[in-house]
């Protein structure tokens, strides 16, 4: 018996432990993805060294399927032949070994975490939710605060045509396209769409708002009021086109999920246009992807030509899609010469996820990993209904992935330092990780749900 | 109602801690590097130096270091006093001299602001030839690596303090417009084509002051210097004049340089053959010594810590 208690104790202490990691995440370590795929394995041999009856009993099969895209995912990924040239090549050695083993060991136990955090007791997705939006907030505040030291409030208004020199040469943006960072122990001046970043992850915890009483629960409301304040000052008094658009799309689509939930005759509607855009949507991607790819798109003339070819953003994408089912880009590429006389040097990823997957990744992991996010924003359906969690935990899970996702897809900085070369594509930083952990999260608790519900359907057959 | 007043204190909180810090070293668009050449003066003036008292100028020529070097003049030595040669045992023209003393190497603050092109180890327009520039980036500053000065000069306020500083050095070469005129060398008058060299025989007095910090102000101590000018060539890379002197010379043992906490850099043209020939030979209207520059390409204080 005690050593049962013993036993509780620890795994109580290992879930705080994992309370404290995400946190650590939360805060952005963005220079460290070895020390948080380390971390994230560690937690995981330590979760099932004290989960293990809980293991025995709930079974792995039922999750085990979801697994399969991501392993896919990371496995190709650090094999592609983009990570390999990097890790390989001496003058481009952006990536290390250390990263592309933890590719595999950091982001796989990552999504394990989640299923063992999942049927863990002692873990309280309130806390985890605190807990990820505290770090955010003291992230966001930090950078928030030095941004304003050195330029001051609204300078992208006031500064529109300025340059910061530095090392002697004038900087690649003005001044209302950068902001100041923290990464690491230092601050680094970065393009502004990495900044905007975090303050719209913040702001994914406003919907808390709605459905907390500022009465029954006053330091819990005004809580995620200050985060919501903050998120709104970072993103109003470093204004950006970006950021005030972000701000915009945040707030409708916390409209939505209010509107939603409220009204079972709006869920429908919105049911309908949701649907209806997302097959719009992939349609049109489908299209993209396959006509730019194939080469078909080379051919076109007129409106077609402008809209697949002659465009700014076209021009960005297209090299990163042209030919990517020929065996040589299909397992991924590190990409094409840029001529920047007399000096040429291998272009980025362009900043869009949803393109720059198969560059980095091959056709086959950028499937895998859009199969897993597709998987886990499904997983919400049975999630909603399981009832497990509180509707206003789901419903923030759910936003800070669709800001995530939907933000990364399109404004995914790779190179987003601008004086420092680092090149750290989508799925080394630290959101990404906390992505595929709610991800995983979800999946397995709306799945773990149903495994019971069918067990407790055979229970009452067998018992009548 | 006392309560929410508290939340309202954010806003002049948020106004406090805007203080701008970094906005001095903004510049606006394409400022300094126009192709009007009369545009791209580098004179901004710190008002705490600008009004700092100023001690009696010291003169260094005759014991100061000039290293002149380049393919078309000679290796000139004047005066080459008592300084250990070893301290500047490397041919400022290599790039490791720059890598070696960059100011930016001390601290990052050096990195920041359009004065930073004196501080980035670049001591030549075209340097770093085939290699990448800072932290792998490729390197696009070419003629760019200069700050253009005029006789009125610049300062700059340093946001570090030095301990006792030991020696002073300066690389930078003699410039005009260099879209005129004539020139002769050797007696032989050229027509300048557009790509041609412009030599430069030209004299001036170069007054460094350095601004030291005592508990109660900032006082200037103006060094003069005489530099001549022999052949210096203004858009061919590779003629440039380097000076350099010790300052433990001027130390007293009640007086040793210490907290140094900004550089001005002015002078005075003395002569100037293109500009006298141009318009007193061949009649050249516009052409005056409004149109002289020097450009300054790195500043060291080798062998100095900074606080």
């Amino acid at each position: 018996m005690n050593k049962l208690k013993l036993l509780n104790r620890y795994s109580a202490a290992i879930t705080f432990l994992a309370f404290e990691f995400f946190a650590l995440i939360a805060f952005s370590y963005s220079g460290s993805f070895v020390l948080f795929g380390s971390l994230s394995l560690a937690l995981c041999v330590l979760l099932i060294l004290f989960n293990i009856g809980e293991i025995k009993a709930k079974g792995l099969s039922n999750v085990a399927l979801f697994f399969i895209p991501l392993f896919i995912f990371t496995l190709l990924t650090a094999v592609g032949n983009y990570n390999l040239f990097y890790v390989m090549n001496n003058n481009y050695k952006y990536f290390t070994w250390g990263e592309t083993v933890f590719i595999i060991l950091g982001l796989l136990p990552m999504a394990f975490n989640g299923y063992l955090l999942s049927i863990d007791r002692n873990f309280k997705l309130k806390t985890f939710i605190v807990v990820i939006f505290s770090a955010l907030a003291v992230y966001v505040l930090i950078n928030f605060v030095y941004n304003l030291i050195n330029f001051g409030a609204f300078y992208p208004v006031f500064y529109k045509n300025f340059y910061l020199y530095y090392n002697g040469i004038k900087s690649e943006v003005a001044v209302n396209e950068m902001a100041y960072v923290l990464e690491g122990f230092k601050f680094i001046e970065v393009k502004m769409s990495h900044y905007v970043l975090y303050p719209l992850l913040l702001l994914s915890s406003s919907v808390m708002l709605l459905f907390t009483s500022p009465k029954k629960e006053k330091g819990y409301f005004f809580t995620f009021l200050a985060f919501t304040i903050l998120a709104i000052f970072a993103l109003t008094f470093i204004p950006s086109l970006l950021s005030l658009t972000g701000l915009g799309v945040i707030a409708v689509l916390v409209l939505i999920i209010y509107l939603g939930k409220t009204y079972v005759k709006t869920r429908k509607a919105f049911k309908i246009i949701l649907i209806a855009l997302v097959t719009l949507f992939l349609l049109g991607y489908l299209f993209y992807v396959i006509v730019v790819s194939t080469g078909i798109s080379n051919s076109f003339t007129g409106f077609l030509k402008r809209l697949f070819v002659e465009n700014r953003f076209s021009k960005l994408i297209n090299p990163n899609l042209e030919g990517i089912f020929s065996s040589s880009k299909f397992l991924g590429f590190a990409g094409w010469e840029v001529n920047y006389w007399p000096y040429f040097e291998l272009s980025y990823p362009t900043g869009f996820f949803i393109f720059d997957t198969f560059m980095t990744s091959g056709v086959i992991g950028a499937l895998a990993i859009f199969i897993f996010i597709f998987l886990g924003f499904n997983s919400f359906k049975k999630y909603f209904h399981s009832h497990k969690d509180e509707f206003r935990l789901q419903a923030t899970l759910l936003l800070f992935l669709i800001v995530f996702v939907g933000y990364s897809a399109f404004f995914n900085e790779v190179d987003y330092a601008l004086y420092y070369r680092v090149v750290r594509p989508l799925y080394l930083t630290a959101p990404f990780s906390i992505m595929i952990f709610m991800f995983s999260y979800v999946i397995c608790k709306s799945r773990a749900d149903e495994v019971k519900v069918v067990e407790e359907k055979k229970e009452e057959v067998t018992n009548a | 109602m006392r309560k929410r007043i508290k939340y309202l204190l954010i806003l002049p909180l948020t106004a406090i801690v805007s203080c701008g810090y970094s906005t001095s070293y903004l510049v606006e668009g394409d400022k300094y590097v126009s192709a009007n050449f009369k545009e791209n003066y580098y004179k901004v003036w710190n008002d705490e130096l600008t009004s700092a008292k100023k001690e009696a100028p010291i003169n260094v020529s005759s014991e100061s270091y000039i290293y002149d070097y380049g393919y078309y003049g000679n290796v000139t030595l004047n005066g080459f006093g008592s300084i250990d040669p070893n301290y500047f045992d490397k041919d400022p023209l290599l790039e490791e001299y720059g890598q070696e003393f960059k100011m930016v190497g001390v601290d990052d603050s050096f990195r920041y602001g359009y004065q930073s092109k004196l501080f980035d180890g670049q001591l030549v327009c075209g340097a770093q030839n085939g290699q990448d520039g800072q932290d792998g980036r490729p390197d696009y500053r070419y003629q760019k690596g200069r700050v253009q000065t005029a006789e009125s000069g610049f300062s700059v306020r340093f946001s570090k303090e030095s301990n006792e500083l030991q020696y002073f050095a300066l690389q930078f070469k003699a410039s005009t417009d260099n879209t005129r005129e004539y020139y002769t060398i050797g007696g032989n008058e050229y027509d300048r084509q557009p790509d041609d060299a412009l030599y430069h025989d030209s004299s001036i007095e170069l007054k460094i002051t350095l601004f030291l910090k005592n508990n109660i102000e900032i006082i200037g101590y103006p060094f003069l210097v005489d530099v001549d000018f022999d052949n210096n060539t203004t858009n061919v890379g590779t003629h440039y004049t380097f000076i350099a002197f010790d300052l433990n010379k001027y130390k007293t043992d009640t007086f040793a340089f210490t907290r140094l906490v900004g550089v001005s850099i002015e002078y005075e043209v003395l002569s100037d053959a293109l500009i006298d020939y141009n318009k007193n030979e061949k009649g050249v209207p516009d052409i005056s010594y409004d149109d002289y520059a020097l450009f300054l390409y790195e500043m060291f204080f080798p062998y100095t810590s900074w606080n």
